[in-house]
């Protein structure tokens, strides 16, 4: 009788052998996968749907607000006015010197009769122009002006031409700045 | 059977695995991460809207406890102290005005410097008025009266509310008793108003004290002009029916 074998096991396939023995791992993974990636998508879903239905309604309020605050343009646009003529005027009023009080520093230099002239230059100099009867008088006027200017009421005084003149009057002019 | 349906048949399970698993990550990479992406830059417009619309809210509560009237009143004033226009009609008749009220004379009363007749906001900046920060008609005006008379007009020129204000002046005391001359150089001021109002989304501007204190000064200002009762309103929002009525 001949020497005759039958062998019924499967033939070890190699590397395929390998893989059969993954397949139940990979189903398992790729349920995982399904689950999470239906999970992921049903979250994106729900957030995307509630973050369009926020910007729809901020995008709504948005547009009832803006068409609210048009109603009111010519408010606004008087406000806006006031506030540019006001900084304006601000500045008009700052360049505006209150030059009235100019006088009583003038009265404390000498009387009004003494007085010539006076002049304001550009620059907020004032030069003036006097007469006086007698060195005294003088001396109490240079007096004076050191005394205003003692006193913060004018600055940078200065005696700009002194004359004695033959019938003993004295011609003196004078230059300041006040200090408004 | 071929071999190729044979290992498919063999592995179907698998394969079919591997699919997914593929087409899982695909998903991902494809549909998933830009998704997120697209949510990321909704929120942050959601962020943006918000803001906005806040800003705008508190803009129009702002606006809504606004006065209308009471501005319209605060422009007007400040419109008879610094005029949109030149408006010589107000310059002389305040000079005239306060003259009459300190009992000086007006002799002499001259625009100078070539004032354009050309609409304000046509006509050039001057440099001078550029560092003032406001466009200025200059002009000389001539006085005589008592010392006392004179000394009252020069006080009160900057204390009316068409502002103008003293730029040089000069005294002349004559041998003989009075009265005295006054030369003096003199700015009136006036700006064109502001023809862009911005948009809805422009932030409202608040008055500062300083303004506020501004306000209340214009309006303590007497009006030295006889036609002060009949200064026009603002014509903010309103158009003219007759363009070139005065």
């Amino acid at each position: 009788m001949p020497d005759t074998q039958i062998n019924l096991i499967q033939k070890a396939a190699g590397g395929l052998h390998q893989f059969s023995r993954l397949e139940e791992p990979l189903r398992r993974a790729s349920l995982w996968f399904l689950g999470v990636l239906f999970v992921a998508g049903l979250a994106i879903g729900i957030t995307f749907t509630v973050v369009r239905s926020q910007i729809q309604q901020f995008e709504q309020t948005r547009a009832r607000v803006v068409r609210e605050i048009n109603a009111q343009s010519v408010k606004e646009g008087i406000l806006l006015s006031l506030k540019e003529r006001t900084g304006i005027a601000g500045k008009a009023l700052e360049a505006a010197k209150p030059w009235g009080k100019l006088f009583s520093v003038l009265s404390s230099l000498a009387s009004e009769d003494a007085f010539n002239s006076i002049s304001v230059d550009e620059s907020g100099r004032v030069s003036t122009a006097l007469e006086l009867s007698s060195i005294d008088d003088t001396v109490t006027l240079i007096t004076n002006t050191m005394n205003l200017a003692y006193d913060r009421q004018l600055r940078m005084p200065q005696m700009l031409s002194f004359a004695f003149r033959e019938d003993g009057r004295i011609q003196i002019s004078l230059s300041f700045f006040p200090i408004l | 059977m071929p071999p190729i349906d044979k290992l498919f048949k063999t592995y179907q399970n698998g394969i079919i695995s591997v699919v997914l698993i593929l087409f899982c990550l695909s998903a991902t990479v494809f549909a998933v991460f830009p998704a997120i992406s697209k949510i990321q830059e909704m929120v942050g417009e959601v962020r943006d809207l918000s803001e906005q619309t806040s800003l705008l809210q508190k803009k129009l509560d702002t606006l809504n406890a606004l006065d209308e009237d009471e501005l319209r009143l605060k422009l007007t004033n400040a419109l008879s102290a610094v005029p949109s226009e030149r408006s010589f009609p107000t310059l002389f008749e305040t000079v005239e005005g306060v003259a009459a009220q300190t009992g000086v004379v007006v002799i002499q009363m001259s625009i100078t410097g070539g004032a354009t007749l050309a609409t304000p906001s046509s006509s050039k900046i001057s440099a001078a008025d550029k560092k003032l920060g406001t466009r200025t008609i200059p002009f000389t005006v001539t006085v005589n009266g008592s010392l006392s008379a004179v000394e009252q007009f020069i006080a009160s020129v900057p204390t009316v509310r068409r502002l103008l204000r003293t730029r040089v002046f000069s005294i002349t005391f004559p041998k003989d008793l009075r009265p005295l001359t006054v030369s003096m150089d003199m700015d009136a001021f006036y700006e064109p108003l502001p023809t862009n109002l911005g948009t809805a989304k422009t932030v409202l501007p608040t008055l500062s004290e300083a303004e506020e204190a501004v306000i209340v000064r214009l309006s303590n200002m007497p009006l030295a002009s006889q036609g002060s009762g009949s200064l026009p309103p603002p014509l903010i929002g309103k158009a003219k029916e007759n363009p070139f009525a005065p």
